[in-house]
């Protein structure tokens, strides 16, 4: 089948453990306040085409972006939010996993378990975004709710399948404190050991009144950083 | 007469300097070569060059010993008898390393160290500080960025403690080379590449291919010359593929005419050079490393350099001030790299002369680094610096280049501070292109006080000493800084 991609970035060095070619999916289910791709959100259909989209089969997809095989350890499946494609996403996925090569993807979690535990068997690791605890907040900022997140997220943690976990870190709009909190404690309360990351919000390519917000300060971060260190988690990375 | 004098009064040098530069103005001063005129007129218009080699060679340019069979057996001539522990270890070494000759007078290669001080080593602080003064100490008295040391393949405890005192001294001298095979464990890769990030060293040599051209027993010398160990090189002499370019219009005509002209005339200029060092000079006959079999003349070679290849190609090219069209980005222009190279190739190898004993009596290629003086031309066959195409198309357009050069070639990569959060990114890339046929790479981060200029290391510190006119330890520093000048090394561009 086909699906719609945005665009492959052939080598990256932030989009997971090695070198990987990183796959971006062109649609998202949120609509973040601080989203620094808002030209990835626009879902595709017939009555809204978006520019600088390719329509293309899953096998091209794949033969595209393997390329430089040699060189990368694997590849990363990010967004907009892939798993808005859900279907094209596991035809990919399967197709990647038949030629052996290490899936990431990278997701804000926000689909059915059923798709999610689907998608998980032909995925060696969920790069996972879980950006507010608080499900008024979590709407707020991205204008859904974060149930089938958490579930999604807890499911994936049990069968060892998370690489890393991340927030944003915005200052004034959202309790980030609380997040960090109550993320660090379910992350604990699981055998896997995975790395938080927490993310300073920069205002760059932002729109709107988040451009008045200011990043969040060092010392801010390692308070935080503390936060998820004393709630048992041991590798937490600020960037 | 006015040159001794200049060299007297030179603000700049250092006593040694100054001595050095003295002996090759007495050198130069004579005339024993029989150069013909063809290649003279070549040679006075900058297409062959032997960059600093001298009138009368004297001793070979590069020269690598074989320092494991030093450890075993000591030394008549020096006196010395095979080391017993770490200390007697790195003294031996540091005596001999005083005495091996070269173009510069300083070694060109100074041993696979992690080899030769394995055996002597433990775990332990004492251990680490003898290893972090052994490198202080070359550092501060071989002050020359060619001298070169090579580690691995395996992974060893010396191994690690060199790169341990190599990140915290940030060194310019020794140069250094990882040579890395399937068989490298990957910790230990990382450990080099997370030094190389800091400190733009080690590089990488490909280990199964050097070992294929060199029957498995090379080192790494000088700029990242793969040679036989206990052999070396009488000689190198370059062409400057693009200063010949600019005399003639069409490709054809120096493809199938000037070029090989041209090479004719610097392998006869080559031969000349190699028989007075074997024949009229003593060297092979009284030099101790000789006599005491750390050298074999039977190991060695000499070495045909290139440089500008991508600057010759692209005057060939049409509308050729439109990147697409030329060197590292079109295909039409990288088959035409790819036929001189062959080219120069076959008439390299169709022509023998018997003293290349390692070599089958052949000449080895060699990608030339190029000099500091070299203006608007590229080292070797390497993609102009603020040509380069992303990382991806880079490597793979560059290996294509590799398999030629057994004496050497090597292609340079700066990456962003960032990188060094995920080194295997860089291992994945180093691996990839090893896959793809590449020989050598360097990696190093945009913060590194080191820089590797083309092939050599220099601190970007000592270079604005000698921009604020003060003496420099390394000579290689006012290459350096000429190199920063005229080829744009800081310009390289950054990968993410
Ligand atoms: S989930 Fe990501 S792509 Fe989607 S709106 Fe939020 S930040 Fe943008």
């Amino acid at each position: 089948m086909r699906g719609y991609l945005r665009k492959i970035i052939p080598f990256s060095s932030v989009d997971g453990p090695g070198n990987r070619t990183a796959i971006f999916l062109q649609g998202c289910n949120f609509n973040c306040l601080y989203c620094h791709n808002p030209e990835t959100i626009d879902i595709v259909s017939p009555d809204n085409p978006v520019d600088n989209v390719q329509f293309l089969e899953a096998d091209d997809l794949v033969e595209k972006s393997l390329e430089y095989k040699d060189f990368i350890r694997g590849i990363t499946i990010s967004g907009g939010e892939c798993t808005v494609q859900i279907e094209f996403l596991i035809e990919v996925c399967k197709k990647f996993k038949e030629r052996d090569v290490e899936v990431y993807i990278d997701t804000n979690g926000h689909l059915s378990l059923k798709s999610f535990k689907e998608l998980s068997r032909y995925v060696d690791k969920f790069m996972f975004d879980i950006k507010a605890w608080d499900v008024h907040e979590h709407l707020k900022l991205t204008g859904v709710g974060n149930d089938k997140v958490i579930e999604n997220f807890k499911y994936a943690m049990g069968i060892g399948k998370i690489f890393e976990v991340r927030t944003v870190i915005v200052p004034k709009i959202l309790d980030n404190h609380q997040t960090v909190l109550e993320v660090s404690r379910l992350v604990a309360s699981f055998e896997d050991k995975i790395r938080y990351k927490l993310i300073k919000f920069r205002n760059k390519g932002v729109v709107g009144n988040m451009k008045e917000i200011n990043t969040p300060s060092d010392k801010y971060m390692s308070k935080l950083k503390t936060v998820a260190l004393n709630n048992g988690i041991e590798d937490v990375v600020i960037i | 007469m006015n040159k001794i004098l200049d060299i007297i009064k030179n603000p700049v040098l250092t006593y040694e300097q100054r001595v050095l530069s003295l002996a090759r103005a007495a050198e130069d001063s004579i005339n024993v070569l029989n150069i013909s005129r063809e290649t003279q007129a070549l040679r006075d218009e900058g297409v062959i060059c032997d960059l600093f080699e001298g009138h009368a060679p004297y001793r070979p340019r590069y020269i690598v010993p074989d320092y494991e069979k030093f450890m075993k057996q000591g030394s008549r001539f020096l006196d010395l008898e095979p080391p017993v522990d770490l200390h007697d270890a790195i003294n031996n070494l540091l005596i001999l390393y005083k005495h091996v000759p070269s173009i510069s007078s300083f070694p060109v290669y100074i041993g696979n160290i992690d080899k030769l001080l394995n055996p002597f080593c433990k775990d332990d602080e004492e251990s680490y500080r003898a290893i972090k003064r052994f490198l202080k100490h070359i550092d501060r008295t071989i002050t020359d960025s060619f001298c070169h040391a090579n580690i691995g393949p395996e992974d060893s405890l010396a191994g690690r403690l060199i790169l341990r005192a190599e990140r915290e001294l940030k060194n310019s001298i020794p140069n250094l080379t990882l040579k890395l095979s399937e068989d490298t464990p990957k910790e230990f890769v990382l450990e080099a590449i997370n030094t190389a990030l800091v400190t733009a060293k080690p590089s990488f040599a490909n280990h199964r291919m050097f070992s294929e051209d060199f029957s498995g027993d090379y080192g790494i010398a000088s700029c990242y010359n793969g040679l036989n160990i206990g052999g070396g090189s009488y000689t190198l002499v370059r062409m400057n593929l693009y200063k010949l370019a600019l005399k003639i219009d069409d490709f054809n005509n120096y493809l199938e005419v000037e070029l090989p002209k041209a090479a004719l005339c610097m392998l006869d200029y080559l031969d000349q050079r190699v028989k007075f060092l074997v024949y009229d000079t003593p060297f092979f006959k009284n030099n101790f490393l000789v006599k005491e079999n750390l050298i074999n003349i039977n190991k060695f070679t000499g070495m045909f350099g290139v440089l500008g290849l991508a600057e010759a190609v692209n005057h060939f090219v049409e509308n050729s001030e439109d990147l697409k069209n030329r060197f590292g980005h079109s295909q039409d222009a990288n088959a035409m790299g790819i036929k001189i190279i062959e080219k120069l190739e076959s008439i390299v190898k169709s022509h023998t002369l018997e003293e290349l004993y390692s070599s089958e009596g052949h000449y080895l290629l060699h990608s030339q680094v190029g000099i500091d003086s070299d203006l608007d031309t590229s080292p070797g066959c390497r993609i102009p610096i603020g040509d380069e195409p992303e990382i991806y198309k880079h490597v793979v357009q560059a290996a294509k280049y590799h398999k030629y050069f057994p004496s050497g070639i090597g292609d340079i990569f700066s990456f962003d501070s960032t990188v060094k959060k995920n080194p295997s990114y860089v291992l994945d890339i180093i691996k990839g292109a090893f896959r793809n046929g590449m020989r050598y790479i360097s990696a190093y981060s945009t913060d590194c006080d080191v820089i590797r200029i083309t092939g050599y290391l220099v601190k970007r510190s000592e270079i604005e000493k000698l921009q604020r006119g003060e003496t420099a330890l390394r000579n290689t520093a006012a290459l350096g800084m000429g190199a920063l000048e005229n080829q744009r090394i800081l310009e390289r561009k950054v990968r993410y």
